[in-house]
């Protein structure tokens, strides 16, 4: 019976210490030969101060496959691929079909490549995703530039707040840069365009690949479980001798990437009726007037805070929407803003509808909220009684007429006699 | 001091030697037939007039196209001769790339922007926003400075045709969508509750006419009210007529049609046995 009670506790002080010592399992995978990794010390030194748990892996020739999974257990977090020159390495050692796997099990990976650096499995992998880095040898110039030597980028080229909102006007230096062509897909998050000067250059041949604002510098990608990927056209962005210019974005860029920042939540999703009474109480019917409210969180990175937002909206609907309402500000506490549609009235359609709040803004993680409810239709002594009716009224009227004057002709008719009255008659006389 | 200023004044004039100037530009429209073309003239890294508003054109067919033309010194061709059709304020832009022909000293420069061709997506946040569409020119090399290269609005392309941009999600799948309303069935119509007092009021006169006539006519003289027992069945029998109205009255305002059978059941015996009992003693006498 002791053992029995010290193994439990002994579990109990392993899962307590487990949960306090939660960290990031991030595999950072890199080329020593292409980009040395001390060139990138300081970011990794600030995710190492973040309490993430970074595993190193050097790709090259003789480098194996790697593990990204305990049988159906993902074991990282977090994928961070460096620029890696020969493309077999990295297809041996993770393959696009494990990275996509990966992704698709909410792990985020930050990725780079560099016009001289564009390994395969990267590129299909970012095809897949609808993204298209321009291929090896494809350089991006900007014969405006006040560098000609290097790619300096405004931060007016920033596309997304919710990746980065710069307070000042400054310049991002990216180096030699590649630059992508992206579909026109929702979970995309273009984060930094290239310059409307700019293009790409391959041996001596112009707009190779990109021309002017539609090639982009930084992407990112968001997917529906939320897990979040971001490529970046050059290698030199992270490096440490490029951190005064770049460290505020790219600090901030690492932060959306592993999900420190723009995660939104929602919480306590509630319709009822207008005056406060729940579904489980009295079930809907067509033409109630129902109230619906949702509260929104954020997380800055160190806790939640109210999510001020003015287009979130609401839909009951069962295939098509019914109603599409925009939330309105209803109250808030430390963590949470409360909206709320407001009073409105149930359709007068019965069946069963979808109470949805669908809120996917990009740049935001997306959050899903929705209550399948029944609306009845009206019972048979629910729809107006006659008199309820002006119409009716007539025959109403009619009905009780003719009920009161049967009553007092059938009165009348038996306490009336006609026995021994004759009838007056007149002989004619001539 | 005025050796210096010379100086400047000759780096400045061989500077703007060595930028790029497109000579001739004109705007022509080879789709439309009697249309005339647009000269513009020369363009040059900086404006001759400060704040000056670049060549409007209105551009009257979706199918519409516009050839942009002009002329450059063969010697001194740009490398990057890009013209960037779009609203830049959007990040909406498209390049398009010239056709070139050399005739001695000159290149021809031709590029033919086919309205047709533009993406679905900028002529939608073209008509939303009422913004004219901006073609602006790039004429670089990577040897001339980067003032010298040629960087200029030259055309505004004013759209004066229709076309529907209801649909914001080319531009922005996760923009505010318009709000829904449900609209519900128009209510059956109903009579004025005035007129229908008033239809009220004419059954009720009618009736009480019928009653005063009978009263009037000596139809209704009240003259053979029952006595003894024959009273008793008497009021059985008025009872009886005027609990079924009763009856016929609940069932109408909600009472259930087992609970109205039952009813009738109960009042229908005693009723139908005094109803009997007076009708055969009393009924010789009406």
């Amino acid at each position: 019976m002791r053992n029995t009670w010290s193994f439990f506790f002994c579990i109990l002080l392993q899962a307590l210490l487990a949960v306090g010592t939660q960290s990031s399992k991030t595999l950072v995978l890199y080329d020593q030969s292409t980009e040395p990794l001390e060139d990138y010390s300081v970011y990794l030194k600030v995710l190492e101060e973040k309490n993430y748990k970074l595993e190193y892996l050097e790709i090259n020739s003789t480098s194996t496959a790697v593990d990204l999974y305990d049988k159906e257990q993902r074991l990282f977090d977090n994928i961070i691929i460096f620029p890696t020159k020969g493309g077999k390495n990295l297809g041996r050692q993770i393959p696009v079909n494990q990275l996509i796997k990966f992704f698709e099990d909410e792990g985020n990976i930050l990725c780079m490549s560099s016009p001289g650096a564009v390994p395969n499995t990267i590129r299909l992998f970012l095809n897949e995703l609808g993204i298209y880095p321009s291929p090896k040898g494809h350089v991006l110039r900007d014969y405006f530039s006040s560098s000609p030597d290097e790619l300096v980028v405004s931060s007016d080229h920033l596309l997304n707040k919710h990746v980065y909102n710069a307070k000042e006007s400054g310049h991002f230096v990216f180096g030699e840069s590649s630059a992508a062509l992206l579909e026109n897909r929702e979970q995309i998050v273009p984060i930094l365009n290239s310059p409307r000067t700019s293009f790409t250059e391959y041996k001596g041949k112009g707009n190779s690949w990109t021309s002017g604002s539609q090639g982009f510098l930084v992407v990112g990608f968001q997917n529906s479980n939320n897990a979040r990927l971001v490529w970046i056209g050059s290698s030199d962005f992270l490096k440490n001798k490029n951190q005064d210019a770049n460290q505020e974005f790219a600090t901030e860029l690492l932060k959306w990437t592993f999900k420190e920042k723009s995660v939104i939540k929602s919480v306590h999703a509630i319709h009822s009726h207008a005056d406060g009474t729940s579904y489980d109480e009295e079930p809907y019917k067509i033409k109630d007037k129902v109230i619906y409210s949702i509260g929104f969180s954020e997380w800055n990175g160190e806790r939640w805070l109210p999510h001020i937002a003015d287009d979130i909206q609401f839909e009951l609907k069962q295939v098509d929407p019914y109603y599409r309402l925009t939330l309105s500000p209803s109250g808030n506490d430390s963590e949470t803003q409360f909206y709320s549609t407001g009073e409105f009235v149930l359709p007068d359609r019965h069946g069963v509808f979808t109470f949805l709040t669908d809120y996917r803004k990009i740049g935001l993680s997306s959050t899903t909220d929705k209550d399948v409810k029944a609306i009845r239709h009206l019972a048979n002594d629910e729809y107006p009684r006659s008199w309820e009716i002006s119409n009716s009224w007539v025959y109403i009227s009619v009905v009780c007429g003719v009920i009161l004057a049967w009553i007092f002709f059938v009165i009348s008719f038996v306490t009336t006699s006609s026995v021994g009255k004759e009838l007056e008659t007149f002989k004619k006389t001539n | 001091m005025q050796f210096f200023k010379t100086l400047a004044t000759l780096v400045s004039c061989i500077s703007f030697a060595l930028a790029y100037v497109a000579q001739d530009v004109h705007v022509s429209f080879p789709s439309t037939t009697g249309k005339t073309s647009i000269m513009i003239g020369k363009i040059e890294p900086k404006p001759e007039v400060v704040g000056a508003a670049p060549t409007s054109v209105t551009v009257d067919s979706p199918n519409e196209v516009v050839q942009v033309n002009f002329a450059i010194d063969s010697n001194d061709k740009p490398f990057q001769h890009t013209l960037l059709v779009g609203l830049p304020n959007r990040n909406l832009e498209m390049a398009f790339e010239p056709e070139i022909k050399d005739h001695g000293k000159l290149s021809m420069y031709k590029y033919m922007i086919d309205l047709a061709t533009l993406d679905d997506a900028l002529l939608q946040e073209a008509f939303r926003s009422l913004e004219p569409i901006k073609a602006t020119l790039i004429l670089a090399s990577s040897t001339a400075k980067p003032k010298e290269n040629l960087f200029r609005e030259i055309l505004q392309l004013d759209l004066s045709f229709h076309l529907d941009h209801s649909d914001s999600s080319l531009v922005d799948k996760f923009s505010i969508k318009p709000e829904i309303h449900h609209v519900f069935q128009t209510e059956p119509k109903r009579v004025a509750k005035s007129i229908a007092v008033i239809f009220v009021a004419i059954i009720m006169i009618t009736i009480l006419a019928l009653v005063t006539t009978w009263l009037n006519s000596c139809a209704a003289a009240f003259n053979n009210i029952p006595t003894g027992t024959n009273a008793l069945y008497f009021l059985g029998f008025i009872a009886t007529v005027v609990g079924f109205e009763i009856i016929f009255a609940r069932y109408y305002l909600g009472t259930s049609i087992f609970e109205s059978l039952f009813s009738s059941l109960y009042l229908g015996a005693p009723g139908l046995l005094m109803s009997t009992k007076f009708l055969r003693s009393f009924g010789l006498t009406i």
